[in-house]
């Protein structure tokens, strides 16, 4: 009677592990599916960049040619081509763009930049010719009048110079969807591309030790940085990252072949990384501790 | 013809009136004519269905082969003077403009509506679809400033208008990736 209770028993436990484990693996499935799903999502994203990009590039060849090539700093704003004595009217602002960041909005009304008089009939065409003159990455101080009121933006310059390549050069020469090629990501999207940030707060600043930089919260797999999960990026050769889209758009604007200098917080030191930008991966060159790593704060 | 069977008092008495009763209805058919009228029927039935059908994979047809030749024969020719728009139609005054082009500026304006509702980036920034973004995002930088300078110039307004449409399309591309880039950050 009792061996066949306990063969009984045997035997429903083991059709119900085996239950618990077929449903285990079939949750594993179902995460390595969702994994895979996010992966061709972003790179789908990747792909809508690339192809808008590869659309455009003839237009943007021409205009090169014609001089108006995106070889100096951009504020990201459009005005209205229409003279006013009152200022240069703002038709639109470029979403994402060093205008927009700073706060300025369609219908506003420039009246000055960094501190020149843009009021009168040629007010876009001094805006325009006062913009392209700042050094990029330099703050340009624009003043505005909106609704009746004067209001002062602080507004950083970009330059998007390696955007689209030389004229007549393909943007990328391998045609593949992928969006790194010359121009987009330099060759760091092997690199860099699994690499997640998140803009420092004063209490992650705290934590972490610093009250300034990127922090990495997953690593690059191929630890072509050398970098660490947990470590936070203080400064890109001498650039301080304010944002993790600033950190990117540092990063997007090295070239194969160059020289890259890391300054990280790495458990509360300070530790400089060096590395080199090859065509598709990065190789770590020298990742040594930097003459401040003492300075701990 | 009906008796009143309550004034009679014995059984044998009701049964032999019964069995007299006059016969007032035919007996029934035998089962052969029987099987014979129903398999008639069912024939008859039969050929009425087959009619309807006919009648209606007919209909069917010819409504197939009108939608057909509609759709795949060319237009008929209008004469050119009726096809070009006159000085009171809506299209005289209107620039030549592609189609496509003024759906992309509508649809521009719904993009830019949408990602000036988002956050300036998400919280997690990974690295390789921000990189996407924010390419698009300086292109379209470019794009504005550039348009801004030529505008200023005066002159090259087809180039100016097709930049403005490359403008216009790279925001709803933006829009696309950033898009994605909200989904792909909401998965766990």
């Amino acid at each position: 009677m009792h061996a066949k209770y306990w063969a009984t028993m045997f035997l429903a436990a083991t059709v119900v592990s085996g239950a618990v484990r077929a449903d285990d693996h079939s949750q594993d499935g179902i995460e390595a599916q969702l994994k895979a799903a996010q992966q061709k999502l972003e790179e789908a994203a990747d792909e809508v960049a690339s192809l808008s990009e590869q659309i455009g590039k003839p237009l943007v060849d021409q205009l090169m040619l014609m001089g108006e090539g995106p070889s100096h700093a951009v504020i990201g704003v459009q005005l209205e081509s229409n003279a006013s004595k009152d200022g240069a009217h703002v038709r639109d602002v470029s979403p994402g763009g060093p205008a927009a960041e700073a706060g300025m909005r369609a219908g506003d009304v420039i009246v000055a930049v960094d501190g020149t008089d843009v009021k009168g009939e040629h007010s876009p065409a001094e805006v325009t010719h006062l913009v392209r003159n700042v050094e990029p990455n330099s703050k340009v101080k624009i003043q505005v009048v909106r609704e009746g009121k004067p209001l002062d933006f602080e507004v950083t310059a970009r330059q998007v110079k390696s955007a689209w390549g030389m004229p007549g050069m393909p943007l990328h020469p391998q045609m593949s969807f992928e969006p790194f090629g010359p121009g987009f990501m330099g060759g760091m999207h092997g690199s860099v591309a699994g690499m997640e940030l998140a803009t420092l707060t004063p209490q992650l600043g705290a934590y972490f030790g610093t009250d300034k930089g990127v922090l990495v919260l997953r690593a690059p797999k191929n630890a072509a940085f050398n970098l660490q999960d947990g470590d936070v990026i203080l400064s890109i050769d001498g650039r301080e990252p304010t944002s993790g889209s600033h950190a990117t758009r540092i990063l997007s604007s090295y070239q194969a072949g160059e020289k890259v200098k890391l300054q990280v917080m790495r458990q509360k030191k300070k530790i400089n990384v060096e590395a080199m930008v090859p065509d598709r991966h990065m190789k770590v060159v020298e990742p040594v501790a930097s003459a401040d790593s003492d300075d701990d704060q | 013809m009906h008796f009143d069977l309550e004034d009679s008092h014995s059984v044998p008495e009701i049964v032999q009136m019964l069995r007299h009763l006059p016969s007032e209805s035919a007996p029934p058919i035998h089962w052969k004519e029987f099987k014979r009228r129903q398999l008639l029927r069912r024939a008859r039935a039969r050929s009425a269905q087959q009619r309807q059908f006919a009648l209606v994979a007919a209909v069917a047809v010819v409504m197939i082969g009108a939608v057909a030749l509609w759709r795949y024969l060319p237009p008929m020719q209008a004469p050119m003077a009726q096809r070009l728009p006159t000085a009171a139609s809506p299209m005289a005054h209107r620039p030549i403009v592609p189609i496509a082009w003024d759906e992309a500026a509508l649809r521009s304006v719904a993009s830019e509506r949408w990602l000036a509702s988002q956050p300036a980036e998400p919280a997690i920034v990974r690295v390789g679809t921000r990189a996407a973004v924010t390419n698009l995002e300086d292109r379209i930088a470019w794009a504005d400033d550039t348009l801004t300078s030529m505008r200023a110039k005066g002159g090259e307004a087809d180039r100016a208008r097709a930049l403005q449409y490359e403008r216009d399309r790279l925001v709803n591309s933006l829009a696309q990736v950033r898009y994605a880039e909200t989904l792909a950050a909401d998965l766990p």
